[in-house]
């Protein structure tokens, strides 16, 4: 690793001689006006910034109080986390390297991560980017049916409350060609494919995945770290999508199709293996203000390769929407809420054979999460309360995370804390013992 | 670009010269011509904005603003925060305002913890604008309707040794953020020297000065601006580094593709 910090250093410097653009950058061109300064992005300059964040934390869960030897087994987490943010900008092109540092201190993992890393070249209308990204598409605040192209990290769930800490960065070609001034069309290429993490033990571990991976691990073969850490590195298991968005008058609306596989793996009982299904998507989004809130919807359709709905080792087609808005209200409170749900198609075809163990056995037919985000800043955004709370429907789970944030200038501290709830089995109830609570110092640059 | 400018633009154009015009014209004639009279096709502004706490603590941010009309008439503003000298979480933030007669303005905010261009609603009222003592009212107060207000010559009077008309603007929509507005306007060249905001209980809470006033491109610009909160002892000082009118301003800047890569 430090081999790696010093080639960006060594990178950095044979990039910084002569024309560093910088911070005097001002303007579209070099005269007529007064004090105008030089000319943005002139042939030959470069724009180098550093950047990043330390924290240091402290992360409790309730449990670890219930009696002193568990106090004494204590963690408080891994204290110090961190991000080193690197860009260089020419006349031309952007090159951007993202870090996300923790500590390891028995050499079983990298330090460093790489969050992003990536190139951005300009061609008039058209930009090229290439290399590992995270790309938000669709129009919901919070991980909406159409935000397909990168896995989430479920493996920490304290975590949960920032959608783009969650994305893991994925290697990417995106080319976005903007046609007149309000409409654009991409198009993503992503030659690997991987899942979302979740964790495989501890506290975070979810049943549904341990009861898979419980069956499959009696296989002398198969070991789940290695499965979900493993990049499916062959063309088979690449995905690609196109999508177009426009603005007509005051409304922001969006069309797109995605070919990709399901992040959520499915088992196959009768070969004793897990896969990933592929499908088919596609979707259409739109945003516009209404009355003074902010609202924003999608809709799409996944379409696997179970159009039956008879075949265990493939999840069904499925219909998903989400609707959302936020505005703030008396006293300046801010209301951030959004439903999500998904319909699951050929429903009843489930359990029908009783010779075919389907995935979805025992689920319901629709799963439905309602996010609602309160916040409330004070002292000219010094002082941020704030509540975010998820409700899944039908599982009847809950998740709530207030938090109180101090910021001043580049520092911040904020204390937080989660309590789930709700139906054992269900996806957050869960967690109904990993209740937490953490404080967070954090200096950004 | 004869109007409707926003944010700093719109708190800078308060002091913007006209020519002279009669001494003797109504109030509501006097606020739509203080507000409105600028003769520019486009204005680029660098502002340093020294926030103040009550401790005497300040922190900055820089803005960097592009102002254009548009093919209607109508106005069009980015703002971005480029500048390294700006608080971590806000670096790299860029707005997008563009007037609807029809309605409420269009705007959009690039951020990059988001990732993504999202529209949002025209105004959030009382809440502060990036932790500064002007809020979202305060920033599109200078480019304020004069329809929407009511209005009323107080008493002429000198400010700093200039004649004054002191003017009472009383919004005409009970939910505004003030209850009145009292301002001080040159009567030779229009110049809004100072305003004073109160709020719906009638009590003083803030106030806006313009601090020092200089020629650009032959317009009497003013280059330091100061808004006061009364009650909270805090005050944010504007300071306009860079600006330059009728420069060129790409028609591609004034998109949402803009907002994503910050480039024309």
């Amino acid at each position: 690793m430090k081999r790696v910090l010093f080639s960006l250093l060594i990178a950095g410097l044979i990039l910084l001689p002569e024309n560093i653009r910088a911070d005097d950058d001002f303007g579209f061109d070099s005269g007529g006006g007064s004090s105008a300064s030089s000319p943005s992005f002139s042939a030959g300059s470069v724009d180098v910034r550093i950047g990043g964040e330390v924290s240091a934390e402290l992360l409790a869960f309730t449990d670890d109080f219930e009696t002193v030897d568990k106090i004494k087994q204590g963690k408080l987490g891994d204290v110090f986390s961190g991000a080193l943010n690197f860009s260089v900008s020419g006349s031309a092109a952007d090159a951007v390297i993202n870090l996300n540092l923790a500590p390891v201190f028995d050499g079983s993992a990298s330090p460093v991560t790489i969050d992003e890393a990536y190139v951005r070249a300009y061609f008039g209308p058209v930009n090229v980017e290439g290399g590992v990204r995270k790309l938000t598409w669709g129009k919901a605040d919070s991980l909406g049916p159409l935000d397909v192209i990168n896995p989430l990290d479920y493996t920490d769930l304290t975590k949960i409350s920032d959608p783009m800490d969650l994305k893991i960065g994925r290697p990417l070609v995106h080319i976005s060609w903007g046609i007149g001034n309000f409409s654009k069309l991409e198009g993503v290429f992503v030659p690997w494919f991987q899942g979302h993490h979740f964790a495989t033990n501890g506290r975070w571990a979810p049943a549904q995945i341990t009861e898979i991976t419980g069956l499959l691990s009696l296989l002398p073969d198969f070991n789940i770290d290695d499965y979900y850490k493993e990049d499916r590195q062959t063309l088979e298991y690449a995905q690609s999508g196109l999508r177009f968005t426009t603005t007509i008058g005051s409304s922001d609306m969006g069309l797109q199709y995605y070919y990709g596989r399901l992040p959520r793996p499915a088992l196959d009982a009768s070969r004793m293996s897990m896969d990933y299904n592929a499908y088919h998507q596609v979707g259409v989004d739109y945003a516009q203000v209404l009355f003074g809130f902010n609202v924003r919807a999608e809709a799409a359709a996944n379409i696997t390769e179970d159009l039956k709905g008879d075949k265990g080792d493939i999840y069904n087609p499925s219909l998903a929407w989400s609707l959302g808005f936020d505005r703030d209200l008396i006293g300046g409170i801010n209301v951030n809420f959004q439903a999500t749900e998904s319909i699951r198609l050929f429903h009843d075809k489930i359990g029908k054979d009783p010779l075919v163990i389907d995935t979805e056995e025992g689920k319901d037919i629709t799963s439905t999460r309602l996010t609602l985000i309160l916040s409330k800043k004070f002292f000219r955004d010094q002082l941020e309360l704030k509540a975010a709370g998820l409700w899944d429907i039908e599982e009847k789970g809950f998740l709530v995370m207030p938090s109180i944030a101090w910021i001043k200038n580049d520092v911040s501290v904020k204390l937080s804390g989660g309590i789930f709830g709700g139906d054992e089995d269900g996806e957050l109830g869960q967690y109904r013992d990993n209740h937490f609570i953490k404080t967070v110092l954090t200096y950004r640059f | 670009m004869k109007r409707n400018s926003k944010f700093i633009i719109a708190v800078m154009l308060l002091g913007i010269a006209a020519a002279a015009f009669a001494q003797t014209g109504d109030a509501a004639a006097i606020v739509d011509k203080s507000r409105n009279r600028i003769n520019a096709a486009t204005i680029q502004t660098r502002s340093r904005m020294v926030i103040t706490a009550k401790d005497g603590s300040t922190g900055n941010r820089v803005i960097d603003q592009y102002s254009k009309d548009g093919s209607k008439g109508e106005s069009r503003v980015v703002v971005e925060f480029k500048h390294s000298s700006n608080p971590a979480n806000i670096t790299g933030t860029r707005f997008l305002t563009i007037e609807n007669s029809g309605g409420n303005d269009d705007q959009w905010i690039f951020l990059p913890s988001l990732g993504k261009v999202r529209r949002i609603a025209a105004s959030e009222g009382s809440g502060s604008f990036v932790g500064t003592d002007l809020s979202y009212t305060d920033i599109s107060s200078a480019n304020r309707n004069t329809d929407l207000d009511t209005h009323r010559i107080l008493r002429e009077e000198g400010y700093q040794g200039k004649p004054c008309y002191v003017i009472e603007s009383t919004p005409k929509d009970s939910g505004y953020q003030y209850s009145k507005m009292v301002q001080w306007i040159d009567k030779a060249n229009s110049v809004n020297y100072k305003i004073e905001l109160y709020d719906k209980k009638g009590a003083h809470v803030k106030t806006l000065e313009i601090l020092k006033l200089e020629e650009k491109q032959g317009r009497l610009s003013p280059m330091v601006t100061k808004m006061s909160t009364l009650t909270a002892g805090t005050s944010t000082t504007i300071n306009v580094d860079i600006l330059q009118y009728d420069g060129n301003i790409p028609e591609t800047v004034f998109t949402p593709r803009y907002l994503e890569t910050g480039r024309p």
